[in-house]
């Protein structure tokens, strides 16, 4: 009798067959996933099983039980455990296929992550469920010029839209609706309070699956440079009426950041573990600006008043970080944005004052113009 | 008097039709303000108070209506179908 013996084959064994596919493109492919909800457990499935070869993943939430009809990557023991939901997709993933590079971020994409993973990837797809992170996301991919595909879904319909540089922006389709509602959020700066969302959007894995694989489909084409293959219009779905629906939304506001050039970005011996002092310089020897000002993105605090107890606190912390350290509303009293060689905390390290790993630091030089610093990644 | 254009705006995702009769000179902006306003169950906001924001689109036309132009700018005909779609945020 013949025995029949297993045979380990390459994961992408029949990939092969697909005139499309190029191995050694997505084996060099690098994508960034913002968000590992409903949507981001889907992409990052499909791109797992696609094999892609980097996957970095962005997600600042803890698993709820209530997540788990919906995320394929998620299990009971995480929602018991409130596991990051970065770690637990990481794990999981792990398990399906080892060849695949997790890197996992748990933090808020507009506050936590260095700005030169949006240079560094091919393609980022966004499942996030806000507006305001869509707008980072949208500004900084343009910055660097890297194409990014947004979905949302809600109930058993959701979007789908390719952005590039360009040739479509989410910021230049915003509504005055939409607008309001951004700039209302954004109105609240002074005022850091953690913003606790009541109830949830209703959302469903059939919902998911679709726009998610949408998602990585069209992230395959900008992998392969199927540039012109690319969906060029915004796919609405809607599975109780079998609705599917291309139309175009490619409003261009000639005064939006879309429209700025690609920038040039310097490069610095520093990580962000590296001190301010070191930093100006850095600047000075190197780039010769010897009074440059350092452009935080996010602001820095050094006075704030607890409105509860209507008491006044000497701080030295990001502003979004004052979440971690206070259970109250705090104003802020005292922060700046811009700092100089004469800053107080110039002892600090750069990380103390809120810039991320391998962020890209934006300053004024001595000639007036605004110049870029790529940091260099923490050892 | 302003002339008017008799349309159905097709509400999404459920595929509510409301029969209406709008201004040639009003706009999306204004229609879609109308018809949250009118209080006929189209919802302003989502589960986490964000307001909701809709578009309009000509069936079988396959663009979105500018929301400042007018519908005689948007050449909307008389009995045209027009889906009123929410933007989804959620993830």
């Amino acid at each position: 009798m013949q025995s029949i013996k297993y045979i380990a084959k390459e994961w992408d064994y029949s990939f092969k067959s697909m005139n499309w596919w190029n191995r050694e493109k997505v084996k060099n492919a690098k994508v960034m996933v913002v968000g590992c909800g409903a949507l981001g457990n889907e992409v990052i499935k499909n791109l797992v099983f696609m094999n892609i070869a980097h996957i970095v993943i962005v997600d600042f939430d803890e698993i709820e039980y209530s997540n788990l009809s919906r995320s394929i990557l998620f299990d009971q023991t995480n929602a018991k455990n409130a596991k990051r939901k970065v770690d637990a997709v990481k794990e999981k993933i792990t398990h399906i296929n080892d060849s695949v590079h997790i890197e996992a971020i748990y933090a808020d994409i507009r506050f936590g992550v260095g700005l030169s993973l949006f240079n560094d990837v091919d393609v980022i797809i966004s499942c996030v469920d806000n507006r305001l992170a869509r707008l980072f996301i949208n500004k900084y991919a343009f910055m660097f010029s890297t194409p990014w595909i947004d979905g949302a879904i809600e109930n058993i319909s959701g979007k789908v839209k390719v952005y590039q540089k360009g040739e479509s922006c989410y910021e230049c389709n915003l509504s005055e609706t939409e607008r309001q509602d951004i700039q209302a959020k954004l109105s609240c700066a002074d005022v850091e309070a953690e913003v606790h969302l009541h109830g949830s959007i209703p959302t469903t894995s059939i919902a998911a699956s679709i726009i998610g694989a949408i998602q990585v489909q069209e992230a395959l084409k900008i992998i392969h440079g199927y540039q012109d293959k690319l969906m060029s219009t915004s796919l609405y779905y809607e599975g109780l009426h079998n609705l599917y629906l291309n139309y175009d939304e490619n409003n261009k506001n000639m005064d939006c950041h879309c429209n700025c050039k690609d920038i040039t970005v310097q490069t610095s011996g520093l990580s962000n573990q590296a001190l301010l002092i070191d930093l100006f310089s850095e600047i000075d020897t190197t780039y010769e600006h010897s009074n440059p000002i350092i452009l935080l993105r996010n602001p820095f605090v050094t006075k704030v008043q607890l409105v509860e107890v209507n008491k006044t606190v000497n701080v030295s912390l990001p502003k979004y970080r004052l979440k971690n350290h206070f259970e109250e509303t705090v104003v802020l009293l005292d922060h700046t944005d811009k700092i100089d060689r004469q800053f107080a905390h110039r002892h600090y390290s750069l990380e103390q004052l809120g810039i991320n790993d391998c962020d890209i630091i934006k300053y004024i030089g001595d000639d007036g113009r605004i110049k870029f610093l790529n940091l260099n990644p923490k050892s | 008097m302003t002339e008017e254009i008799p349309v159905i705006i097709r509400v999404m995702p459920n595929a509510e039709e409301l029969e209406v009769s709008v201004p040639k000179t009003a706009t999306p902006r204004e229609l879609i303000s109308h018809i949250l306003d009118a209080g006929v169950g189209i919802p302003k906001t989502d589960a986490q108070s964000n307001q909701i924001a809709y578009q309009l689109i000509p069936k079988g036309k396959n663009e979105v209506l500018k929301e400042a132009e007018s519908f005689e700018q948007g050449e909307v005909q008389a009995n045209d179908v027009i889906l009123m779609i929410p933007k989804v945020i959620a993830g």
